[in-house]
């Protein structure tokens, strides 16, 4: 639920109505009337922040232009261009523009646009009231813009032109309207609330302009707030009259509806509402960058907090490391005499070191008593055929390398090779043997055969 | 705005503030981690220094049970030449040969060559003899017996098979030795 704050400058007056948005509905809690010596009082006593403005500006400029068909910012740069060619007084204004429709002119296709533009001198008299409160402003429409809205979302959008009235204090506002779209607004003077002989005068004179200047005859006069009110003439309207219920997604007294219609228009939140906004761009850009700056500065207080609870958790857990550390260091002062020891013991280690690993060194040569045992044991180096000439045995690291040279005395060839074949198969057979090479050379039948054992 | 940007400097300044707090806090926690393991480990090996100084103490002990209790008192010729003695009273039949000392950093190594026979008539008790001397040449302590080769080759009528060992005696300098 969004409360909000309307404010609708009318002359003199200045009328403040408190609202809030729910489900489509505006239901009003307050509403205000201040003298304009009053709302400085009013601003630094309200402690709400930010205000939709409402202006039923005195001096402005309004136009039909017809200007070429180009897209988004080029048109909008377009119109601005236009505005200071026609109206060089209102070299820096702000303006809002509405495309009307399209035209054939000088056998080219126009867009037929309304433009509305107010000097920004007039805004910033508006927004530095407001600034030097620290308030600030989310939109600035004009009155006739508001209206032409409200009218648009309550009556409804009709292809006939009607001409629209409804009542700032002191004056009148008149508004030609068709297919939904503003095509003229003039303020009248007016003295009095209702309609009477002067406001007649002035709905003539409108009605006779747009028919003549504009070419568009409105069909009927609709009257809004407290222009209904009151209906006391002489004179005859060129045109009928009815008055325009109000919206029913209000909710307020009728009464109060009737003399706040205008400021209640700018919160209905109706769509393209925001294209009226007559915020100059200067003041939009700095609330941009107060936004930006009021983000980073909650973004920093909040991973400010993060950290100091970071460190507390941190502090607490540097404290307690501490404690262990302590308690660690006292703990190894105790035990410093088995440090001492164990360096006593190890320098008297060191100096028998040399010895162990001499012992070591001479141990770790392979047995060759064992290899001689085992060849020894084999049954076939002993056997009639085969006659062993030499033994050559040698330590080679862990094992022992053992060449064997001999003959075969054997009747024929097959039982060379067979007593030979036995006598390698022999050796394979024994523990630790493993043979490397061999062979057996047939004219002189003597072998050669290198072992290793391990 | 003005006090929009003094609002977002003071933030600012707050968070730099406490963010270079959160570094040195990390940095320091991350220090005292630190020396808490690298103390914990130093314990843990204190612990560990206490088993290895009864294994060291047990080697030292086995050390002095294996090593000669005059092998300090004695050079490492004398060594030498009493374990050449035993040899050449144990292989009386043996021919056994020396060449001169050599050193070798701390070791002192004398070459000895070894030539025998075995009786083929005999082989089996000859044999059995000979491995019992290789036996004997391993098992020699201070000096030990460190057999380079053996070399065996039978006669031409194959009554006997002729042998010789090459090796060297070898022992530690001791600590008079050194000195």
């Amino acid at each position: 639920m969004a409360r909000q704050i309307a404010v609708s400058f009318e002359n003199e007056v200045i009328k403040i109505v408190y609202a809030s948005l729910r489900r489509g509905n505006l239901i009003i809690k307050k509403t205000l009337v201040l003298r304009d010596e009053e709302f400085d009082e009013f601003l630094k006593k309200e402690k709400a922040r930010h205000f939709t403005i409402v202006c039923d500006f005195k001096s402005f400029y309004q136009d039909i232009l017809l200007l070429p068909p180009v897209k988004g910012r080029f048109f909008k740069n377009i119109v601005e261009a236009e505005i200071r060619r026609k109206a060089p007084e209102f070299k820096d204004c702000s303006f809002f523009y509405v495309i009307l429709g399209e035209r054939i002119h000088e056998g080219r296709k126009m867009h037929e646009t309304l433009v509305f533009a107010v000097n920004n001198h007039d805004l910033s008299r508006i927004i530095d009231r407001f600034d030097k409160y620290g308030k600030k402003i989310s939109a600035i429409y004009p009155a006739a813009f508001t209206i032409a809205q409200l009218v648009s979302f309550s009556y409804g959008i009709t292809d006939e032109p009607i001409l629209c009235v409804a009542e700032s204090e002191s004056s009148k506002i008149l508004l030609l309207m068709k297919d939904g779209k503003l095509y003229f607004m003039r303020a009248a003077q007016s003295f009095e609330s209702g309609l009477h002989d002067i406001d007649v005068q002035s709905i003539n004179m409108t009605v006779n302009y747009c028919s003549q200047t504009l070419r568009l005859t409105p069909s009927q006069a609709i009257l809004i707030g407290t222009a209904c009110s009151k209906y006391e003439m002489t004179m005859n309207l060129l045109l009928p009259v009815l008055c325009m219920e109000p919206p029913s997604n209000i909710i307020a007294p009728r009464e109060t509806i009737t003399d706040f219609i205008i400021p209640m228009s700018a919160m209905l939140n109706i769509k393209g509402m925001e294209d009226g906004n007559l915020l100059p761009e200067s003041y939009r850009s700095i609330c941009r960058q107060k936004t930006i700056l009021a983000y980073y500065t909650a973004l920093f207080l909040i991973l400010s907090i993060i950290g100091m609870v970071y460190l507390k958790m941190k502090l607490s857990e540097t404290a307690d490391m501490k404690r262990k550390i302590t308690s660690l260091r006292a703990e190894m002062r105790g035990m410093e005499p088995i440090r001492i020891g164990y360096e006593n013991k190890k320098k008297e280690l060191d100096k028998v070191m040399p010895l162990i690993n001499f012992m070591n060194a001479m141990n770790s040569s392979p047995d060759i008593q064992k290899a001689l045992v085992a060849l020894s044991s084999i049954k076939e180096l002993h056997g009639k055929g085969v006659n062993i000439g030499s033994i050559d045995i040698n330590p080679e690291g862990n094992m022992v390398r053992i060449k064997l040279k001999g003959s075969v005395a054997a009747a024929n060839f097959t039982a060379m090779q067979q007593a030979y074949q036995n006598l390698v198969k022999a050796i394979k057979k024994a523990e630790g043997m493993e043979i490397v090479s061999d062979k057996i050379d047939i004219k002189d039948k003597g072998f050669q055969i290198e072992l290793k054992y391990r | 705005m003005r006090r929009s940007l003094s609002y977002y400097i003071i933030s600012g300044m707050l968070f730099l503030m406490v963010l270079a707090g959160v570094i040195i806090s990390k940095r320091y926690s991350d220090s005292l981690s630190n020396t808490q393991k690298k103390l914990q480990t130093a314990r843990m090996n204190l612990v560990s220094m206490k088993d290895a100084q009864v294994d060291m103490e047990k080697t030292i002990a086995d050390l002095k049970a294996i090593v000669p209790s005059d092998f300090a008192s004695r050079t490492p010729e004398e060594h030498i030449f009493i374990g050449l003695d035993e040899l050449k009273f144990r292989m009386k039949n043996a021919e056994i040969v020396v060449t001169n000392m050599e050193y070798k950093g701390d070791e002192v190594s004398l070459p000895v060559t070894i030539k025998s026979s075995i009786s083929r008539k005999a082989a089996g008790k000859d044999y059995a003899s000979f491995i019992n001397d290789i036996g004997y040449l391993q098992s020699m302590g201070f000096p030990f017996f460190y057999i380079g080769g053996i070399s065996m080759v039978q006669s031409q009528d194959r009554a006997s098979v002729s042998y010789e060992i090459k090796g060297a005696l070898k022992t530690l300098k001791t600590a008079e030795g050194r000195q």
